[in-house]
């Protein structure tokens, strides 16, 4: 009995408490990574910072919907009659909550890169500091700034106008089963300017301009006080942009080709402080913004410009050349087309999509000088875009309140195409004829009130998420 | 063997007469049967249990034993017998009854880590003998258990050889889960599905030879299956294989031949009704020019093909066994070598399969028991092409099946000169004009294309068990299942799916790996004859890998290559793959009962699973029973004499269901991507770490009784098993930034129904007999519940028609389908009828002023919905119409035996359900696809046709028969009852046997699925689109039918 005993109890034992491999439980994929691990290193960072590009590059942010929005909704673009059945919604200012495909996009895209964006600021502090590791920690910043800014404006009313309306939601940490209530508009744009000066204090590392950069989250700094209407740090930032950046405008003689050039810049400084790129591998396809605007090499060619924008231009201005006349099959008159994207079928490389350039910071510089009581310094940067792009133009020599006006047509004519008209006009509370075709003509008359200038909630948020509020229209 | 017993006695004897004072005992040993057992040991023992002698029962369980005074008890042993230790305390002979401790009696079920005796099971098992899915021309065990027990449904979805059966048990329990039970080889959890990647099905469960079954015991309820925990709501299926005997050896050949052929086959136009008809449809649409031609073959006669014939065939089929079996006291064995060759109907479809089982157990000592399994299988999938009834082939332009539809009967597979006929990818269609045709010619892709699949599976276990004392018994068992799969596509640049490539290749390895480790203690004892205690715990860890990759080579240099070896320029990685999981648990199961009469049973088990974000779990089940008829009152009452026994049994538990989860759930991840040329991260899934198992609360209640000395017995069975946490995709707020919906446990759905068994020998005599068994479950499925913001989950066929929508407050994947109200009998345009109930006309041709949706039959009033639209669309219109999942399945078995004959009639049956017959829809098709020959008859030809079926025609039309939308015209009730299986066979007498040394030999001749009787248009309502899809079920897109078998064997041991 004894002896059994003996053999008994080890073997119990053995039986009971046999051997288990507890770290199996927590098997982790091969072939993919692990969200919570996969920003461990400086190397890390940098491959999930260029992710979060990728992000920005999709169709439905700066890929096409954004800069096409800031136009169609103004006074600068149509969809022309014969469509692909896109832009409809908001070149007839019809959109609706449910079924509007970009509001969802564009709010599901931006948050996509914001979640981005927190991944790596939340992954940081468990990297060794280094320029490089916080200039991509800065670019982090830089972007969750820059798509909160465009959510701020395009959900929420202007600042300018009632800061203390619902904005959008701020997440700043990734959970998947957050259900966020909406932050003022207000509240936006403080962490917007928070994350700027964050981004700024932090890259000292120049990657070229298809990357954030210091003086790149600066002008966008600059342009956020500019949309909040807060002159005197729109004059700062703006100011220490064009003192201390290092980037120039380029003589008007190679403005056109810069335009033709889909090549991001990687250590020169010309004109585009910040790009989305677009390269051969890695491009939207037939959602590219070119294909929009031209039908060259299968695109669509929905949108055409209006007569007056082309009109605008002076003979010898060098921006006339970025447009050109013609005919545009199912679509009756004379046809304005967009050049800014002519590279979308280029077998080599694609456009980029600018954000932030020089020119829209000399610009901003100019309109805080003149809200700072300061014309003559107005003047002073307006010209300096003005008579760059029209070498035979003496410049503008205005007084008084005509100098914001002169200003608003230098912007139109220097950014058109790039999405930027739409918001000088609601920041400034301003009325407009939109022209939603021009022959025959339709057009619809714009207030400062109407529901259309800000776009519906996305109805997938509000089914998923009870503590969301609709948009006053919706 | 029996030289050394006579050498024992010998011994015992010399032994005896040394010390005369000394008495013999002897006496004989049998099993329960009354046959005699050669070789039991039998060991004297002293007092104090001191071994004094031993000796062996000779060939007719003789013993003889020399024993002294200090001789108190005989101890007789034998393996896969209960030992018995009887006291010789004033006797001087014995007859001793040794009772069977194996499994593979019928007294006795697999419950999980051990065996229960039949009569103490309180739990809802069901066992099906090994016997019953043997010698069927089948090419996997569980095709043949349908019918054969209460709650379990099995359908055979297609004529594919070694498609994975669609096995419920009591219900499709899960939406996005798998449904398939758990199925536990010899105490490893097979794999299950499909591990073929090419165009042959290749099932898992293929590798285990049904020859080599013992028993398959099918545990229904939360009682019998909790011991499985988490991996239990769908039922467990323990498949239990055969042992050796102890006894001489023992060599049994089995072998049979089979022919196969399809049945059922839509009849289609000739070529004088092609014609005829199409012209006709062409002239009513003067906007297409098609025309269509008759051609001349080679001898001049007019081209008239039935492509069925270049499609399908008579299959052959041939299946081989040997085992060879025995044992002793100490040791038994069982070894097995199986053969199949078998053709499926479609050509070029087989299943090949060598394999070989090797069981042996061994006791050491009286003490130490070790033993284990070694099993080999190596299986051919071999296929030219898509059948395209496999699941996502149901729109393949290359599945047979519809080719042997669709194709004109007025084109031929050759040309006149002898070479293909052929249109680069397609099939060439010069009598054919203002239309094209993009379907392939069959016959090329059947010469030169190829798609097989091989599967090397090998599972083997080994054990330790120690039993230090009678009542306590230690086991450690370590098992591995390994599949490797290897598939080898080809296909030819010359026409069909390779052409625009220049020649596609394809080889996928892929490595699927099993290890398994269980320790259990067994401890059972009964305390004064009345209580016994049986109590199981154990831990057990298991470990699953994949790994998967292949190669994908394109553009062929030189036609003459055909592996993928040599010859191609360009090459891209495909199917690449690599998982693991890792199961952990502990699980415990108690067990008592007094007196035979009131049991008690416990089963709890913790699992904690890698794959999950919650990873620990514990499931439980609980059981009691009653065995009335041995109270007292109940013999009182007399009812003693009806009754032979009468138990009431009833569960509840609860038990969970992970299988086909991701192995990664709980983890978003990244994978990668490019910016500006520069690598990205890139999200790629998105995890829930709060993601656990499905869990299934079980109910069940049940009696059972025997009647007349069992000669009818019959189970009863409610069950209720109600689903919450049903594993969906939830979209949430995009606000978190999520590319996808991650899952999350949200939906709850139920299966509730009753189970009746009954099972009769009405007659048995010495030459007749006659036995028979009938069982029917009722079963109702109900989606109570999805998730928020996701109201209802449509599920597409092959991803071109959505027929099955699942919502609560439905059975699941319900058909939804557009109405309609006929043929208008004046124009023969088909009627819709829309969401709100008005009637709409539809002409596939509008001629100037009218338009193709109209509210008025004169085509003239534009229809506008409710909703603004201008046509009937399945999104606006289509109605929940019909249920898939059959309200009663089951099966009927009668055995007669008449003298040496033995006649088998199985059928088996299922009522209450629909059919979306999309084959139908093709069939009525109107563009140059080939036509069923009802067309002729119940088609709208002129202004005097009512009621006609379908409408007018018009080349071109695509609508109005179904063809571009789902509707009403193509569901059918797919109530059957088929004639599953009839065998006829002949025993040969013992004595002209004996002359052939033969122990026994029989001979047999079988039919398989002989008969159908069912209202269905299709050839086969069983089959589906889907394969075992939960929420696709009931859909017939071109798939082809299962196959008609006769074949004829015979079987015979020495």
């Amino acid at each position: 009995m004894k002896s059994r005993m003996k053999i008994l109890i080890p073997c119990l034992a053995v039986l009971l408490f046999a051997s288990c491999t507890k770290d199996y439980l927590n098997d982790k994929p091969y072939t993919s990574v692990v969200l919570q691990d996969a920003i461990k290193t400086e190397g890390d960072l940098l491959v999930a910072v260029t992710g979060m590009y990728s992000v920005l590059r999709t169709t439905d942010l700066f890929g096409r919907t954004l800069p096409v929005k800031g136009d169609i909704m103004a006074d600068n673009t149509f969809v022309i009659t014969a469509n692909s059945g896109r832009y409809i919604t908001m070149n007839s200012f019809t959109s609706t909550a449910v079924g509007d495909a970009y509001a969802l996009a564009v709010w599901q895209n931006a948050y996509i890169g914001i979640k981005y964006a927190n991944s790596i600021i939340a992954a940081a502090p468990g990297i060794t500091a280094t320029a490089n590791s916080k200039q991509y920690l800065g670019e982090a910043y830089a972007a969750r700034a820059l798509l909160y800014f465009e959510l701020a404006r395009n959900y929420g009313h202007p600042y300018t106008a009632a800061p203390n309306d619902l904005g959008v939601p701020l997440v700043l940490t990734f959970d998947q089963n957050l259900l966020p209530k909406r932050n003022t508009v207000k509240e936006v744009y403080t962490q917007v300017i928070a994350d700027l000066e964050q981004a700024y204090s932090l890259m000292s590392v120049y990657r070229g301009t298809s990357y954030f950069s210091k003086y790149a989250a600066r002008a966008l700094e600059a342009r956020v006080y500019q949309n909040m209407g807060d002159w005197a740090n729109a004059k700062t930032t703006a100011l220490d942009v064009v003192t201390s950046s290092g980037f120039a405008l380029l003589p008007s003689a190679s403005y056109v080709a810069y335009w033709g050039s889909p090549v991001a810049q990687t250590t020169t400084k010309n004109e585009t402080l910040f790009e989305v790129e677009s390269d051969y591998t890695s491009n939207n396809g037939f959602d590219q913004i070119g294909f929009i605007y031209l039908t060259l090499g299968g695109g669509y060619g929905d949108i055409l410009a209006n007569s007056d924008l082309y009109a605008a231009y002076s003979a010898t201005d060098v921006r006339k050349s970025l447009m050109s006349t013609g005919t545009r099959s199912g679509q009756a008159g004379t046809a304005y087309f967009c050049n800014k994207y002519i590279n979308a079928a280029s077998a080599t490389d694609k456009d980029d999509t600018k954000v932030v350039r020089l020119a829209d910071v000399m610009l901003i510089l100019a309109e805080a000088y003149y809200n700072t009581a300061d014309p003559v310094n107005a003047n002073l940067y307006l010209n300096k875009v003005a008579t760059q792009r029209d070498p035979s133009f003496t410049g503008w020599t205005d007084a008084g309140a005509q100098i914001l006006e002169d200003i608003l047509v230098e912007r139109r004519k220097e950014l058109a195409f790039e999405g930027s008209r739409l918001w000088d006009l609601v920041r400034l509370q301003r009325s407009w004829t939109k022209t939603s075709n021009q022959s025959p003509l339709v057009t619809i008359a714009v207030t400062p009130t109407n529901t259309q200038l800000i776009l519906p909630i996305p109805t997938n948020e509000i089914n998923a998420n009870p503590n969301i509020v609709q948009n006053p229209g919706y | 063997m029996r030289k050394f017993t006579t050498l024992i006695v010998c011994l015992c004897l010399a032994v005896s007469q040394l010390w005369a004072q000394n008495r013999t005992i002897t006496g004989k040993v049998t099993d329960e049967k009354g046959a005699p057992l050669a070789g039991v040991t039998v060991v004297t023992l002293a007092s104090d249990r001191k071994v004094l002698a031993n000796t062996t029962t000779d060939a007719n369980g003789s013993f003889s034993a020399k024993v002294t005074d200090q001789a108190k008890n005989l101890q007789f042993t034998y393996i896969g017998l209960d030992e018995q230790i009887v006291s010789i305390v004033g006797k001087n002979s014995l007859s001793v009854k040794l009772i069977s401790n194996a499994a593979s009696l019928s007294e006795v079920v697999v419950v999980g880590y051990g065996t229960q005796k039949k009569k103490d099971v309180t739990g809802s098992i069901s066992s099906v003998g090994g016997g019953e899915v043997a010698e069927k021309p089948n090419q996997s065990f569980e095709q043949a258990l349908g019918g054969k027990a209460a709650g379990v449904q099995i359908t055979i979805p297609n004529g594919v050889l070694n498609t994975p059966p669609v096995f419920r048990i009591r219900g499709t329990n899960s939406i996005s889960l798998s449904s398939y039970p758990l199925i536990v080889v010899d105490g490893v959890p097979s794999f299950t599905g499909d591990y073929s990647s090419s165009s042959a099905a290749g099932n898992a469960l293929a590798s285990i030879n049904p020859n080599d079954i013992e028993s398959i015991d099918i545990a229904k309820d939360a009682a019998a299956t909790a011991i499985y925990g988490s991996r239990a709501a769908n039922g467990v299926v323990f498949v239990t294989t055969k042992k050796g005997k102890a006894g001489k050896a023992r060599v049994t050949y089995d072998g049979w031949v089979g022919w196969t052929t399809a049945y059922g086959l839509p009849e289609l136009l000739n070529t004088a009704q092609y014609l005829a008809y199409k012209t006709a449809a062409s002239a009513n649409n003067p906007s297409q020019a098609a025309k269509f031609l008759p051609a001349t073959d080679a001898h001049g006669n007019t081209i008239d093909t039935r492509w069925y014939d270049y499609v399908y065939r008579q299959g052959y089929s041939q299946n081989h066994n040997v085992n060879i079996s025995g044992g002793n006291d100490a040791t038994s064995y069982y070894f097995s070598a199986g053969y199949t060759a078998q053709q499926g109907i479609l050509k070029r479809n087989e299943f090949k399969r060598i394999n070989i089982l090797f069981n042996i157990d061994s006791k050491l000592s009286k003490s130490i028991t070790i033993g284990g399994k070694i099993s080999y299988s190596n299986e051919l999938n071999l296929a030219a092409v898509t059948s395209g009834s496999l699941s996502g082939e149901a729109f393949n332009t290359a599945g047979l099946g519809r080719a042997g539809l669709v194709l004109p009967p007025i084109i031929g597979p050759y040309n006149n000169d002898g070479s293909y006929n052929i249109n680069g990818a397609t099939i060439g269609y010069t009598n054919i004009t203002g239309t094209s045709i993009a379907y392939y010619n069959p016959v090329p892709e059947l010469d030169l294309s190829r798609s097989n699949n091989e599967i090397n599976h090998i599972q083997s276990n080994v054990y330790f068990q120690y039993k230090p004392f009678k009542f306590l018994t230690l086991k450690s068992f370590y098992g591995i299942d390994y599949l490797l799969t290897t598939t080898d596509i080809f296909q030819t640049p010359v026409t069909a799916d390779g052409y625009s490539a220049t020649g596609n290749a394809s080889d996928v390895q892929g490595t699927y790996k099993t290890w398994l480790w269980d320790n259990t203690v067994q401890f059972n004892y009964t305390i004064a004859q009345k209580h016994t205690i049986n109590l199981v715990v154990g831990n057990e860890q298991q470990r699953r890998t994949s790994n998967s990759f292949g190669l994908n080579r394109q553009t062929l240099s030189d036609p003459a290559y055909t592996v993928i070896q040599a010859g191609w320029v360009l090459n891209n990685p495909t199917s690449l793959g690599l998982g693991e999981n890792y199961l952990l648990s502990n699980f415990g199961s108690l067990s008592y009962n007094y007196s035979s009469k009131y049991f008690l049973q416990g089963n709890i088990r913790q699992d904690e699973y890698s794959a999950l974000g919650v990873k620990k779990g514990i499931f439980w089940g609980a059981s009691a029973g009653w065995e009335i008829a041995k109270e007292g009152f109940w013999s009182a009452a007399k009812l003693d004499r009806v009754f032979s026994s009468f138990k009431l049994r009833g569960s509840y538990g609860k038990v969970g269901n992970i299988t086909g989860i991701g192995d990664y759930t709980p983890y978003s991840t990244f994978g990668s991507g490019l910016y500006g040329g520069a690598s990205s991260l890139a999200f790629a899934s998105v995890g829930n770490n709060q993601l656990q198992w499905e869990t299934s609360t079980k109910t069940d209640l049940g009696f059972s009784f025997g009647l007349f000395h069992d000669k009818i017995t019959a189970e009863f069975a409610y069950y209720n098993n109600n689903i919450d946490g049903l594993i969906l995709n939830v979209a949430q707020a995009p606000s978190t930034g999520l590319p996808s919906s991650p899952p999350a446990n949200v939906g709850s759905m139920y299966n509730k129904g009753v189970e009746l068994t009954l099972n009769a020998r009405p007659i048995t005599t010495k030459d007749f007999s006659w036995s028979t068994s009938f069982n029917i479950s009722f079963n109702t499925n109900m989606v109570t519940a999805l998730a928020p913001g996701l109201p209802s989950i449509q599920t597409s066929t092959s991803g071109s028609e959505t027929v099955n929508q699942s919502m609560p407050g439905y059975s699941e994947g319900y058909l939804w389908v557009i109405r309609t109200g006929g043929v208008e009998p004046l124009t023969g345009k088909r009627i819709f009828i829309n969401s709100v109930g008005t009637p709409v006309y539809y002409q596939n041709y509008a001629p100037a002023g009218q338009f193709n949706y109209s509210t008025t039959a004169d085509g003239l009033t534009k229809y506008v919905s409710p909703t603004n639209a201008t046509s009937i669309s399945q999104a606006a219109d289509a109605v929940m119409y019909a249920n898939v999942i059959p309200k009663q399945v089951g099966g009927w078995t009668n055995n007669f035996r008449v003298k040496d004959f033995d006649l088998g009639v199985t059928f088996t049956y299922a009522l209450g359900f629909y059919n979306y017959y999309g084959t139908n829809a093709g069939l009525h098709d109107q563009r140059f696809w080939n036509n069923a020959v009802d067309v002729l008859t119940d088609a709208w030809g002129k202004a005097s046709d009512v009621a006609k079926k379908y409408a007018k025609p018009v080349f071109g039309d695509n609508v109005s028969n179904g063809s571009a939308m789902p509707m009403d015209i193509n569901v059918f009730s797919g109530d059957y009852v088929k004639l599953r299986n009839v065998t006829i066979g002949y025993t040969f007498p013992v004595k002209l046997l004996q002359k052939a040394k033969m122990n026994s030999a029989r001979f047999y001749i079988s039919g398989q699925n002989l008969a159908i009787i069912s209202k269905y248009p299709g050839p086969d309502p069983e089959v589906s689109s889907n394969g075992g899809g939960n929420t696709s079920q009931g859909v017939d897109r071109n798939t082809i039918a299962n196959g008609r078998t006769i074949q004829v064997g015979i079987n015979v041991s020495f």
